[in-house]
């Protein structure tokens, strides 16, 4: 059976993509509406080819509600790209829930369970088409019969489109050596395409020579002759304009009526249909022309059915298990080191300084292959965005409340496991800004706000770092019924409500269980919250924080690092174990000056320049002893998000490139560790989680102090 | 490699009828007692080495390793049987297995004996066996002559 889910896995992930895919060009589409209302066919034709692969490949894997629901919307997708269908704000939504209804279907494992699938089925069946049949006078141009003979639906719709527009129609003509064909016709379609589209091309059959192909290129554009020309034409390109006819109908050169067009399909251009059927098999329908003898097949077409796609799928945990061997290999490079030393230390001169130059080839050539990994691991966080928009579109739906989503920074690249895991968090802030943010139109506006409430989602990386801020122009929290609920729950007693600073009590939200509505609604408040949120952040080596002004809006952000894969760490001694801090979490390392120490409550702290540093013995903190008195020690200064914390050690060890292992299950309750690490001489460390011992700190201190909560700093 | 199964004596089939199923055991001494695993579940054994002590961590946890580029958790065998015995000294030998969720874990023991094959007849259940404070990792309880091994449930122990 290891083999059907394998294949199953693969199915999933490519279905996916195609969803995604899917989903995104109908967002362009809305955009494109948005902005003025034209809608690029590329997006259309895009959104098409990928419900079309949907089809066949959930018909290969038997998957009945994705083929169905499929094979539906290619209808309705082809009706939009042919022109038969207009792209009106119902027919967008349909298409909107058929996304959702994919991804109900790509995430629930029982079939039984999909709900939906039947009620879109029959919405999209009673989509009639909309648009009347296209007329338009062609015969007022000089087009070759034979070449409006040949054209597929698709584009003959283009073309009428075209004309109708008020374009003028181009030939170009191409000549292009068999051999790199491909490359050529994808050079000049996109040379071509600031000036219009290429609606078609054709082989024109003068080849010069049996290694050379003649191509002609029917493009629309609203360009003048001579700028094409000047863009395009060279020794092997030329360009013409077909004449307008001053004379109407002097030739009735009209469009063959639509059901004698015999559907053709070229190898390579835009619509993959089925497979193309060689041209000679066309004339078939009876309809057909018989006088188009140029219409022939491109010879080298069977060449364009390679894919022109250069990426492979990989399964991330192989390149775990590459970076495995990365690893392993450093532990190689230590002991080469080592045996380097030793060389010199015993006066083979000649034979260390050769050892020591392959070490130092062999550490560059490591860090090229660990760096090349890595970025093979990272992805555009548009990946992630892209749903949430979705969301948005849904959430503000079902809430009443017009809200758009304005995104910065999709761009950023942040390991592939980490944004699969930002995925929910992040729906789960965008919903609750929704909810609780934003104010429904009218409140907005007897306030002064614009009615169209705005989230912004903005991201950029920092350092080793990827920052991702969700703001929000709502109502901000309440913190007074933060405190009321915290109360209710008992976490806290009503006289420290009192002393809470109105930070502390923004943090508040993070406690489990509190929500600040006291109705759940459908969308978010089902109990599960921000807490929820902040413990998933913290998985990933991340910080969460918030900040929000009443009226003004809330604004949530977060810290994430780059990757988890491997991380520069700084090693500590602490009694006789050894430790590692990710660099990403240390702010800063300082000699440890007793003078500096003041003691509030029962908790240490440093004070310099003026702020104050919490201080935590790690000595103290993991019961460690060892016979020798630490001499002078060390305050490594970690970080998260804005909460500090100084970790007091016995001596620093270096920096090291180091791959974190979680620890064993036996392990699971012990606090203050992502993990542990194999070190280049073979010791093991383990890997100190910033996040939790900070967190350990200011509950302690909490306790201390009489149950201050979350405290900053 | 010098710790492979491989090189541990076998002790010749004995008292048992040759078509009886037999079950290989490979068998372990902790605080004197005699103790046995299946041999199948047993990836390797592993002789002395360094192993890290975590913080905070169980008493029942000698602490971690690694093994060919693998963070292997080391438990202390006898203190997970007998919570409150005196604890491993880490001279002893690890066995190295794999929990039913696929994570490989050492089992620290004192002494490695050897392989034994016990046929059915001579493996007795626990229940009604023995009296008192038996631990619930304990199968079952192979005899042959006067000589007793304890045989240990591998997935209950390391879970």
């Amino acid at each position: 059976m290891e083999g059907g889910d394998k294949a199953r896995a693969e199915f999933l992930s490519e279905a996916q993509e195609l969803v995604e895919t899917l989903s995104r060009n109908l967002l362009s589409l809305e955009q494109g509406r948005a902005g003025g209302g034209r809608v690029d066919p590329e997006h259309l034709n895009e959104a098409f080819r990928s419900v079309h692969t949907l089809k066949s490949l959930s018909g290969l894997f038997g998957d009945k509600h994705m083929s169905q629901l499929s094979h539906r919307l290619e209808d309705v997708l082809d009706d939009l790209r042919l022109g038969r269908q207009q792209l009106t704000d119902a027919v967008l939504d349909l298409l909107f829930t058929s996304v959702d209804v994919y991804w109900q279907i790509l995430t629930t494992s029982d079939a039984q369970e999909v709900r939906g699938v039947q009620e879109i089925l029959e919405r999209l069946e009673k989509l009639a088409p909309t648009a009347t049949a296209e007329s338009a006078d062609l015969e007022n141009f000089e087009i070759d019969q034979s070449l409006l003979a040949v054209l597929t639906e698709y584009e003959e719709h283009r073309l009428l489109v075209s004309v109708k527009q008020g374009l003028e129609l181009f030939l170009v003509r191409v000549q292009f050596e068999l051999a790199t064909l491909d490359k050529a016709l994808t050079e000049i379609k996109d040379r071509a395409k600031p000036f219009g589209e290429v609606i078609t091309y054709l082989p024109a059959g003068e080849a010069a020579s049996p290694d050379v192909i003649e191509l002609d290129l029917l493009l629309a554009s609203g360009s003048e002759l001579s700028a094409i020309q000047g863009a395009l034409a060279n020794e092997r390109i030329s360009v013409r304009q077909i004449p307008r006819q001053k004379k109407a109908a002097a030739r009735s050169v009209k469009a063959p009526p639509r059901n004698a067009i015999p559907k053709l399909s070229r190898p390579g251009t835009q619509v993959p249909r089925e497979p193309a059927p060689p041209t000679h098999t066309a004339p078939l329908s009876e309809a057909a022309p018989e006088e188009h003898p140029n219409a022939e097949q491109p010879p080298a077409g069977a060449g364009l059915l390679r894919s022109v796609s250069q990426t492979v799928r990989v399964d991330i945990h192989k390149l775990d298990e590459l970076m495995n061997v990365v690893g392993k290999l450093a532990v190689l490079r230590g002991g080469l080191s080592e045996l380097t030393e030793n060389a010199r230390s015993e006066g083979h001169r000649r034979l260390g300084s050769q050892l020591g130059q392959l070490a130092h080839k062999f550490e560059r050539s490591l860090r090229e292959l660990q760096s090349g990994i890595l970025e093979v691991r990272m992805v555009p966080l548009a990946q992630v965005f892209e749903r949430l928009t979705r969301i948005v579109r849904k959430t503000g739906r079902d809430l009443n409340k017009d809200v758009r989503l304005v995104v910065t920074g999709a761009e950023t690249e942040i390991d592939k496991l980490i944004v699969e895991e930002l995925s929910d968090p992040l729906m789960h802030i965008i919903r609750n800004a929704i909810d609780h943010g934003i104010e429904d139109a009218e409140e907005r506006q007897r306030i002064g706000k614009p009615a169209v409430g705005t989230i912004a989602l903005n991201a950029f990386q920092k350092g080793n770092h990827v920052v991702i801020e969700a703001e929000d122009d709502g109502r901000g929290l309440n913190s007074d019924s933060l405190l009321d609920r915290a109360i209710a729950l008992g976490a806290i007693a009503e006289h420290e409500a009192k002393e809470l600073s109105r930070t502390d009590a923004l943090n508040l939200v993070f406690l489990p269980g509190l929500s600040t509505r006291e109705k759940a609604s459908a969308v978010s408040g089902r109990g599960v919250g921000m807490d929820v949120v902040k413990t998933n952040i913290a998985k990933l080596g991340g910080s969460i924080e918030l900040e929000s002004e009443p009226v003004i809006g809330t604004k949530i952000t977060l810290t994430l690092p780059l990757t988890r894969a491997i991380v520069t760490a700084l090693l500590v001694q602490v009694a006789d174990g050894m430790f590692a801090i990710p660099l990403t979490s240390i702010s800063e390392v300082n000699a440890l000056e007793e003078a500096q120490i003041r003691m509030i409550d029962t908790t240490e702290v440093l004070s310099r320049r003026g702020s104050s540093l919490e201080l935590c013995r790690l000595r103290n903190l993991f019961g460690l002893t060892s016979e020798n008195e630490p001499g002078r020690q060390f305050v490594v200064e970690v970080m998260a998000g804005t909460r500090h914390l100084g970790l007091v050690v016995d001596a620093l060890s270096g920096q090291q490139d180091i791959i974190i292992r979680p620890l064993g299950r036996s392990l699971h309750a012990v606090r203050g560790f992502s993990g542990a690490s194999e070190l280049a001489d073979e010791r093991i460390a383990l890997v100190l989680d910033p996040g939790a011992l900070i967190e350990e700190a200011s509950m302690s201190g909490s306790r201390d102090r009489g149950g201050r909560y979350l405290v900053n700093g | 490699m010098a710790d492979t199964i491989d090189q541990i004596t076998e002790t010749p089939l004995r008292g048992a009828a040759a078509d009886e199923p037999v079950r290989e055991i490979l068998t372990f001494s902790l605080g004197g007692e005699a103790y046995g695993v299946p041999l199948t579940q047993v990836l390797e054994i592993l002789g002395v080495r360094t192993i890290t002590r975590v913080p905070r961590s169980p008493p029942d946890v000698v602490g971690v390793c690694t093994v060919r580029g693998e963070l292997v958790t080391v438990i202390d065998t006898r203190q997970r049987l007998e919570p409150g015995a005196p604890k491993a000294l880490n001279r002893g030998r690890i066995l190295l297995t794999n929990t039913w969720e696929g994570e490989k874990v050492g089992l620290m023991v004192d002494e490695v004996l050897g392989v034994e094959r016990f046929s059915q007849g001579q493996i007795e259940p626990t229940a009604g066996v023995l009296v008192g404070d038996i631990s619930s990792h304990i199968e079952s309880i192979a005899r042959k002559g006067n000589q007793v091994t304890v045989l240990v449930n591998l997935s209950s122990l390391t879970s």
